[in-house]
């Protein structure tokens, strides 16, 4: 016969453990969970992009922040959905602060590489790019 | 009571065997499957009558395709992430190419494409193109060399795209071939030899109990520790274990080890005697020394409710890393384990600060880490056979929760838990 002492007893204990094991867990199923979202907007932009590119020849002149040439996009209509920034939530455009994605061309701007940086370094966490990584597979 | 004993015995093994057959069948999904699975309905285009896509792990490593019925009336591959070098005019195409019962092509699907939006519209209403390789068979399309040779023209407007989706077909049919299964030749080694040698020892120690053989038991201790242990690295480790589950066991290229963890499995279940545990361990070992280092008067007996709250702890980290197999987090599993501590070069600081407080804990209280902190003893002993009456204890309990858990992440789509 267990008392009631030690059923609270055990019963904290349980509830220890199982934090304990939702905190191990909760990081790298947050970062699995925002490594598809980035996957679905790096895939969204990089559409735009040779949209962009068969419209107008050349992919767009310069360097830019994620959210910024989402917008850019979007604005030129080679882009017609609302993505959600993959960081923070919320609609994804240039006034975004956490924006670890990253848009850069040539001098011709004959090719683009678009970029995405761990959140804690800088770290590339994604490339895709008109050269060398043309998939995320 | 004999015959409860052996089906308990078996349905121990079983839950063991289950859980690692469902990550293996799990990663094979992923294998061939990749990160965008076919669906039924993609398949359904070609084949009405398909009802359910069977992964074939064999060397086509593409989907059987199933009626209601459950008869084979055909077969699926997708050309991603294989032939992701080929790329059309800016970027590859992931083509979807369905072959009837009789292996003969019925048809292609462009599924996904990272080329240029109208270039590959233009291919996808190029009918004449995209219908190229229906009724060819399967051996037919992976013999094409030339596109030209075998009437596969290029679409005008498009002829980069088309082409890169056309050898993409071909490449994805024609790999299997390349890629035959020529079997790893087998290599049984100075360090399987060793390996063998330490089971053998560990053997030797677990059924002899006679004295004279037993007094030499602290240089195999010894011999454990500084040889298998540190100089060796060869611990039985979750990482280990995840990782044959998920890919395969290495007969051919490390029989020694295999042979090494079948028996450290396979010995306690036949004779109840925990081998590896209680022999070969290096870190339990290594605890036993660190246990003679204070005096018994300072050891601290932990109290029943703390014993039970610390037996939690493997099977929280048993669960841990079946989540971790078949979520496929970025997550060391070395790190949850003090095993690879040992292998000092290599070692994070995650799985030294686990090796580093176990070994301090055992100054005080005795074997602390193989008790409440070793989920690779846990699944050891979960399959050890027990003396007394059989009974269906609260360790099988657990195991039958494992493999729930298992089986939920077995059948709930990856893309319903992250996303």
């Amino acid at each position: 016969m267990i008392a009631g002492t030690s059923i609270a007893i055990r019963a904290l204990g349980l509830l220890c453990v199982a934090a304990v094991a939702v905190g191990i867990l909760f990081n790298p199923v947050a970062e699995a969970r925002r490594e598809r979202r980035i996957e679905q907007v790096l895939l969204s932009v990089q559409e735009a992009l040779q949209r962009y590119h068969v419209q107008e020849e050349i992919y767009p002149r310069r360097a830019m922040a994620g959210g910024e040439l989402i917008e850019f996009l979007q604005e030129n209509g080679h882009l017609e959905d609302q993505l959600m920034n993959p960081w923070v939530g919320g609609v994804y455009n240039g006034g975004n602060k956490v924006d670890r994605m990253s848009y850069e061309t040539d001098g011709l701007a004959e090719s683009y590489e678009l970029t995405v940086r761990s959140l804690h370094s800088d770290e590339v966490k994604f490339r895709l790019d008109s050269t060398e990584n043309q998939s995320l597979e | 009571m004999k015959i409860k004993t052996t089906l308990l015995q078996f349905y121990r093994l079983a839950i063991l065997l289950a859980i690692a057959w469902l990550i293996r069948s799990h990663h094979d999904r992923i294998r061939v499957q990749g990160g965008w699975p076919i669906t039924v309905s993609e398949v359904k285009a070609f084949l009405p009558e398909a009802h359910r896509l069977k992964v074939d792990s064999g060397e086509r490593k593409g989907l059987i395709v199933l009626d209601q019925e459950r008869r084979e009336i055909g077969y699926a591959v997708r050309t991603m992430p294989y032939c992701r070098e080929i790329v059309g005019y800016s970027g590859p195409t992931d083509v979807l190419a369905v072959f009837d019962a009789d292996d003969k092509g019925v048809g292609i699907a462009l599924r996904h494409s990272y080329d240029t939006p109208s270039h590959v519209e233009d291919v996808k209403f190029e009918f004449l193109f995209m219908e190229s390789w229906n009724g060819r068979s399967w051996d037919d399309i992976a013999e094409i060399t030339d596109l030209n040779d075998a009437q596969i023209y290029a679409v005008s407007g498009a002829t980069r795209t088309s082409e890169a989706v056309a050898y993409s077909v071909n490449h994805r049919v024609a790999m299997t071939r390349s890629e035959g299964a020529a079997g790893e030749p087998r290599h049984f080694g100075w360090r399987d030899c060793l390996l063998c040698g330490f089971l053998g020892g560990g053997l030797l120690f677990a059924f002899q109990k006679q004295k004279a053989i037993q007094r030499w038991r602290p240089l195999y201790s010894i011999a454990t520790i500084l040889g298998l242990g540190f100089w060796m690295g060869d611990l039985i480790a979750q990482s280990l274990l995840a990782g044959w589950a998920e890919s395969r066991i290495p007969w051919a290229a490390t029989p020694g080890l295999v042979i090494f963890v079948f028996a450290a499995f396979l010995v306690p279940w036949f004779t109840a005697q925990p081998l590896y545990c209680q022999f070969i361990c290096p870190h339990g070992n290594l605890q036993r020394w660190f246990m003679k280092v204070i005096p018994a008067r300072w050891k601290r007996p932990l109290p029943d409710d703390g014993k039970w709250i610390g037996r939690l702890v493997p099977v929280m980290l048993v669960m841990i890393v079946v989540a971790v197999s078949f979520l496929q987090l970025d997550f060391d599993l070395a790190g949850i384990e003090p095993f690879d501590a040992y292998v000092f070069n290599s070692a994070g600081v995650a799985t030294l600060s686990v090796a580093v407080v176990g070994l301090l804990l055992s100054l005080f209280f005795p074997m602390a880490y193989c008790k409440f902190g070793c989920p690779t003893g846990w699944l050891l002993e979960f399959v050890r056979k027990r003396s007394g009456k059989p009974r269906f204890s609260d360790r099988d309990w657990i195991g039958l929760a494992l493999l729930l858990l298992a089986l939920g992440l077995y059948f709930t789509p990856l893309d319903r838990i992250l996303g």
